[in-house]
């Protein structure tokens, strides 16, 4: 995916210009702008991925991610810091893609990229998925740990299937309970945790240290991308 | 004559000059002519006419005239009264109004004294107020006399030689007595003066509750004032520290991750950046002290006499990286004075004043510093070519107050620090023409010293 195009919306100049070198270094081309008019103005650029801050000085940065929507799916990146889970979980539940809580490093920083550039590049996820010891096959429906097939109720075998479908990606409390629920429970998060606990029991080595899926806290689950 | 002696001197008179005119026209009009002979039981008719006459009309005189001075005697409470309550319900914003009521009462009933005292959490009184005439009490605070001690626990009115006590009571709370000693010689106080102090005791009680009821939400008040600027601080803190940090983490990681290709141009910006960005966390770390300083109140500038150009010069250095895309242009007079000021204090705020130029204005327009004696103040201006600053936001910049959500980036915490620390040297910041494009800054710094307030240190003065 080398030379894919991104585009920085941030108003720290700084910030900028470190994300421009530490990208540019591993060949992508950066283009870097510092408020809500500019970042709409270039998408004419055709990013393939928006870094977008919330905070700008001219409009609010979920403003901002909704025109774009309104104009292009192009994978928008939230740059958030602790304390805005609120705004992160709205970004998500209106169409962002991801987040990444600042200060971060770059390591992780491209790997979020990697899993943007994936998803909008549509390729098929892979009918057998395999992490670790476990492995799950979404064409036969069978999901076995170190060999052993697990059984999992139905349930939980959507909840698990809309997560390995968004490998790498964080999801939403809500995108789940729609999903897996149904639009009248989306407000019913007891439910999803009560059924998450299940889950990691019958998958996680350690259901206390997840391995798998990952718990954001505030916002969601992340199902690890596949390595 | 008999009548009108009743009407105007009384019963004693009246009968007296009944006698008198009697043996008068018994005299001079009744035979036998020029003698006290009583000859005829006409006489003594007459006598005895003129006296019922004499009896009859001072009794009816004198109901009068005690009717008179009742009227005049209600008319003295309610004006005396008027005039106490006066001096409770005009000025209830202060413990002010104890000290007037006190010598209201001393002037208007001609008291020896007027003592207030109050009760404290823990029940015990304390004299709050005393006046006695010409002006308050001075001297030696006298021991809580007997007495009042007695009227707070019994809750009643008591009256001894030491005078007449009363409690200050609102509903079942007792909150304190007054005192009152009577004139010298006066034994005990009239009645109606009795009367009309309960009264007015009653409406000072009020007052006391109201005003102690004020206090109590005033504290309410600065708590919640405490909490809010606790929040607010915090999260303008905390964004402001986590700026640099991320810029510091994405740069270094950067360096740090394998697969990267770098040159030589790549390499050196980046690690410049951490650098800069490291210096201005060592500068916020510095603010956030001078705040917790100007919240301490511990904030005491050590003035010298220095040069402006030298400190604008300083901060300018400071802001080295910062300032690369906005030359600063200084322009000082040549006869500008020396100003007497804190150096590190007053770099802080033109620091702070740069940065946040630097910050809100394109890249590439230039800051101007300027300064001028206007009076026995020293003006300084910093001036750059950045959007306006809406007229209604102008006034809340310096605030510290001032919400996360109103603010644009960076503009709370060093503003705030900036009204502190020229605060703290006696001069006074300001946003000029407002809502104009090119935000520019003023503050003033005064030439000469205000006498040091007691307990400050002496100023370190080089002239």
């Amino acid at each position: 995916m080398s030379g894919a195009r991104i585009l920085v919306v941030d108003d720290e100049r700084q910030i900028r210009r470190a994300l421009r070198r530490a990208l540019e270094a591993h060949g992508y081309e950066v283009r870097g702008v510092d408020t809500g008019e500019e970042a709409l103005a270039a998408l004419k650029w055709r990013p393939d991925v928006i870094l977008l801050d919330l905070m700008l000085p001219d409009m609010d940065g979920l403003a901002v991610a909704r025109r774009i929507r309104e104009q292009s799916g192009v994978p928008i990146l939230v740059l958030s810091v602790r304390g805005e889970e609120r705004q992160k979980v709205q970004a998500l539940d209106e169409g962002v893609d991801d987040y990444i809580t600042k200060p971060f490093g770059t390591a992780e920083l491209l790997a979020r990229i990697r899993v943007a550039l994936r998803h909008v590049a549509q390729q098929p996820v892979a009918p057998v998925v395999e992490v670790g010891d476990l492995r799950v096959d979404l064409d036969r429906r069978l999901v076995a740990r170190g060999g052993t097939e697990v059984h999992l109720t139905p349930t939980e075998y959507e909840v698990l299937k809309y997560l390995v479908h968004h490998a790498g990606k964080v999801v939403t409390h809500r995108m789940l309970l729609q999903q897996v629920w149904g639009a009248d429970y989306a407000a019913e998060t007891q439910y999803l945790h009560v059924f998450m606990s299940q889950l990691r029991h019958k998958l996680e080595p350690d259901p206390a240290r997840p391995r798998y899926i990952l718990t954001e806290p505030g916002v969601g689950y992340r199902f690890c991308a596949p390595v | 004559m008999v009548f009108s002696s009743a009407v105007w001197w009384g019963r004693g008179p009246s009968i007296t000059i009944s006698v008198l005119s009697f043996l008068a026209v018994n005299f001079f009009f009744t035979v036998p002519y020029y003698t006290f002979v009583v000859a005829s039981t006409q006489d003594i008719i007459t006598l005895l006419a003129l006296l019922a006459v004499a009896e009859m009309t001072s009794r009816l005189a004198a109901r009068l005239r005690e009717r008179e001075a009742d009227a005049r005697r209600q008319a003295w409470e309610a004006s005396t009264l008027h005039a106490l309550s006066g001096t409770v319900s005009v000025s209830t914003q202060s413990q002010e109004v104890f000290r007037a009521a006190a010598s209201r009462v001393v002037e208007l009933l001609a008291a020896r004294e007027c003592a207030i005292y109050l009760a404290d959490d823990a029940g015990n009184l304390h004299l709050h107020t005393r006046a006695v005439p010409g002006g308050p009490g001075r001297g030696d605070t006298p021991a809580v006399p007997d007495l009042a001690g007695r009227a707070f626990t019994t809750r009643e009115a008591l009256e001894d030689e030491a005078g007449f006590t009363l409690p200050l009571a609102v509903g079942e709370k007792t909150l304190g007595v007054l005192l009152v000693r009577p004139t010298e010689g006066a034994t005990r106080l009239p009645e109606a003066t009795q009367r009309l102090l309960r009264t007015f005791a009653q409406q000072l009680a009020a007052v006391i509750e109201r005003l102690r009821l004020q206090q109590e939400a005033a504290e309410a008040e600065i708590l919640r004032k405490t909490d809010e600027l606790k929040s607010v601080l915090l999260s303008a803190v905390s964004h402001d520290l986590r700026t640099p940090l991320s810029t510091i983490r994405t740069a270094s990681t950067a360096l740090l991750q394998e697969g990267g290709h770098w040159d030589e141009d790549a390499r050196r910006e980046l690690l410049e950046m951490i650098d800069a960005e490291a210096a201005r966390l060592s500068r916020l770390v510095g603010n956030l002290l001078d705040l917790s300083r100007i919240e301490a109140g511990a904030l005491h500038p050590v003035k010298e006499w220095r040069d402006l150009r030298e400190v604008i010069a300083r901060a300018a250095d400071h802001l080295h990286d910062r300032l690369r895309e906005h030359p600063v242009v200084v322009d000082l007079p040549a006869d500008l004075p020396l100003v007497p000021l804190d150096f590190t204090q007053i770099e802080d705020v033109l620091v702070n004043l740069l940065d946040n130029s630097a910050r809100n204005s394109p890249e590439g327009t230039e800051i101007r510093v300027s300064a001028r004696r206007q009076d026995s103040d020293v003006i300084v201006q910093v001036e750059n070519q950045g959007p306006p600053i809406p007229v209604e936001a102008a006034a809340r910049i310096f605030d510290r107050f001032h919400t996360l959500e109103e603010r644009r980036r960076g503009m709370g915490l060093g503003l705030a620090i900036c009204n502190g620390l020229v605060e703290a040297h006696g001069g006074r910041i300001g946003l000029e023409r407002p809502g104009e494009p090119g935000a520019r800054f003023a503050f003033s710094l005064p030439l000469e010293e205000p006498p040091a307030p007691v307990g400050e240190r002496p100023s370190a003065v080089t002239p």
